[in-house]
């Protein structure tokens, strides 16, 4: 996925940046890229070309006065991000350059990069064990259910079949087990959104409550999905009433009920649109 | 011996990647990659599981809690047996895995064994330059008015008072100090914790007089030159000098704060630090450098050309000779220079006599024990 966007003017100065990850190195990376522009000025470069940095990709381009600069993960493939690096110059020089040359604001060229590089999202599954969270997986992913419950071990990883908001879904499965907690904090780091999966029993919802401060502490800035799953049985808690406790929107669900896929992914939705709403705000 | 080896990399956005395999041929399922990770959350160092019937060692280091390096056993193998060496050459690959990945030839390491040792004494004082609390706090420590020994409480203030925040951690700032063993945090009643500093340390580029010596017996072809470039380097009238404590001058400290900021970082990279112990013992080719410290080529070349361009190495005869031009040096000395400070605080009654007497005993028990 592509992690940052920089933008950097004739003085070698950060004119627009955007970040799709958090980095401990921000400054460090930052002071690399001015000196990587003052450096391309004195060379000829008539593409968007790449190098590797550390566990990352930088594709830079020279655009007039403009130097345009992508973070991308090596995992990704280069001419996929070479290609969206040169629709979002296209777009910065068409519309953009004359207001940054007069140093005026950039107005929505963020949603236009928004647009752009937002390839990926990354949605963690999370709650105690024996809930329906691979469940939900499955009913996300319109497979059938297994006859055997098989414990997650660790983390599942699987993506969404269609796109949402142009971006693929990756849906992380937290293994629900109290002998995997230590793992959730380091699994769910850089989720937009978070789907909080309770069996609608008082016992589990007052329990997930720790949960939601976990999410809260991690990710602050993750849209947080409260579920209350298994509401055919006749113990459950409304989704209302889950929701109260929990403090976060909460809606019905039957995990093994395939009708209520459409619903969650509709969610999923709402959920991104959302997340890019409060970036904005 | 190994029959595969695999490095793990755990992607917040991709989840495990195999980053690099050997045989390319291997292949880990994610089931086992989840078994692989799980005990290094919990705890990071070596760690060996059961696979099927496969036994699979593995390690991974606190610093870099997302990347584990992975052995496959065979089946006739002495884990208990192999486990440290294995252990050095995890080291080496998750070094590597940090500054140049792309570089990494697993079959290259593995047929050589190249690994490497623990951090020694040096590097833990050189790491205390690469934080810019801990010098901030040893000079603190170092000073007239503090004299080496501190609260906890008090040093947290002053510490946030300096760099401006509230979230200023003082424990996690000091942790290098304490790490090399320069500083020790006791607790003197059941609420009151001090920090003491118990050893002071000395960073600088010294001249490699060793080394010269040995190319004068064992490279007469380019002593001459040796020698005149060790001689223009710490010479009065040279602008590229760096840190040398025998040509100190008062308006050039800045430049020498710097200059020891820039040799800690080589010191403290553990494979430039390889390069420099063995050209230690005197000039050598590429490929003598090679057999000392059992480093692939292209990462010993790489060192080198690091290590020149920050004057800690020279070459010869189109770099088929190196040498070092500075040895760069961080000893740990006795900080003498508190007890007149010690005194005057007991007699004035800033500090009580448990406070100080604590402080006597922890100097005389590190320096009995080092001497």
């Amino acid at each position: 996925m592509i992690r940052g966007i920089y933008i950097l003017g004739e003085q070698n100065n950060i004119l627009y940046s955007k970040e799709y990850a958090k980095s401990d190195a921000r400054a460090t990376l930052i002071e690399f890229l001015v000196n990587l522009s003052q450096f391309l000025k004195s060379v000829d470069i008539e593409k968007t070309e790449y190098m590797n940095l550390s566990v990352s990709r930088l594709f830079y381009s020279k655009r007039g006065n403009f130097t345009f600069i992508s973070l991308a993960d090596k995992a990704d493939e280069p001419s996929q991000i070479e290609e969206k690096t040169d629709q979002l110059i296209d777009i910065f020089m068409k519309d953009y350059a004359n207001l940054a040359l007069a140093g005026q604001p950039l107005d929505d060229f963020g949603d236009k990069v928004d647009e752009i590089a937002v390839t990926m999202v990354k949605v963690a599954i999370l709650g105690f064990a024996g809930v329906g969270k691979t469940t939900t997986l499955h009913l996300l992913r319109g497979e059938t259910l297994p006859l055997v419950h098989d414990p997650t071990i660790g983390v599942s990883i699987k993506k969404l079949p269609e796109e949402v908001q142009s971006a693929n879904i990756v849906l992380w499965d937290l293994a629900g087990q109290a002998r995997f907690s230590i793992l959730w904090s380091k699994m769910i780091a850089n989720a937009q959104v978070v789907i909080l999966v309770t069996d609608s029993t008082l016992e589990n919802v007052l329990r997930s409550k720790k949960l939601v401060a976990l999410v809260k502490e991690e990710v602050p800035n993750a849209q947080v999905i409260g579920i209350a799953n298994k509401q055919d049985l006749p113990t459950a808690l409304t989704p209302e009433r889950v929701g109260q406790i929990l403090g976060v929107p909460t809606y019905e669900l039957v995990a093994i009920d395939i009708s209520y896929r459409d619903r969650l992914v509709q969610l999923i939705r709402r959920a991104i649109l959302e997340g890019k709403t409060s970036d904005k705000s | 011996m190994p029959s595969a080896v695999f490095l793990i990399h755990l992607d917040e956005n991709h989840g495990f990647i195999l980053k690099k395999r050997h045989p390319i041929s291997l292949k880990v399922t994610e089931a086992d990659l989840n078994n692989i990770y799980v005990p290094h959350a919990e705890k990071a160092g070596l760690h060996v599981i059961e696979l099927d019937d496969t036994q699979i060692l593995s390690y991974s280091k606190n610093k870099m809690p997302e990347w584990v390096v992975c052995f496959e056993m065979e089946a006739d193998d002495d884990i208990s047996f192999e486990s440290s060496r294995l252990e050095g050459t995890a080291r080496l690959l998750l070094e590597l895995a940090e500054t140049s990945i792309d570089d990494i030839d697993l079959e290259e390491i593995m047929k050589s064994g190249s690994s490497l040792s623990e951090e020694s004494a040096e590097q833990k004082f050189a790491g205390v330059f690469l934080t810019p609390s801990a010098p901030l706090i040893l000079e603190h420590l170092q000073s007239a008015e503090i004299s080496g020994f501190v609260s906890s409480a008090a040093l947290s203030m002053w510490l946030k008072k300096q760099v401006g925040g509230e979230g200023t951690n003082v424990a996690e700032a000091i942790r290098p100090l304490i790490t090399s063993g320069l500083v020790k945090m006791e607790m003197l009643t059941k609420t009151k914790q001090f920090v003491f500093l118990v050893k002071d340390v000395f960073g600088h580029r010294a001249s490699p007089n060793d080394s010269l010596k040995l190319a004068e017996m064992t490279r007469p072809d380019i002593y001459e030159e040796y020698k005149e470039q060790v001689e223009n380097f710490f010479g009065a009238d040279s602008s590229g000098r760096g840190y040398n404590p025998t040509i100190m001058e008062e308006e050039e400290m800045q430049t020498m704060i710097e200059d020891r900021e820039k040799v800690a970082v080589n010191v403290a990279n553990i494979i430039h630090y390889n390069v420099i112990t063995a050209l230690r013992k005197g000039p050598m080719t590429l490929d003598e450098i090679i057999i000392q410290t059992a480093f692939p080529k292209s990462i010993v070349q790489k060192a080198l050309w690091a290590l020149k361009s920050n004057s800690i190495v020279t070459s010869f005869e189109e770099e088929s000779i190196w040498a070092l031009l500075t040895d760069p040096v961080f000893e740990s000395f006795m900080p003498k220079y508190v007890l007149e400070g010690i005194s005057k605080k007991w007699n004035t009654k800033e500090a009580d006599s448990a406070e100080v007497q604590m402080y006597l005993d922890l100097l005389i028990n590190t320096w009995r024990t080092t001497s």
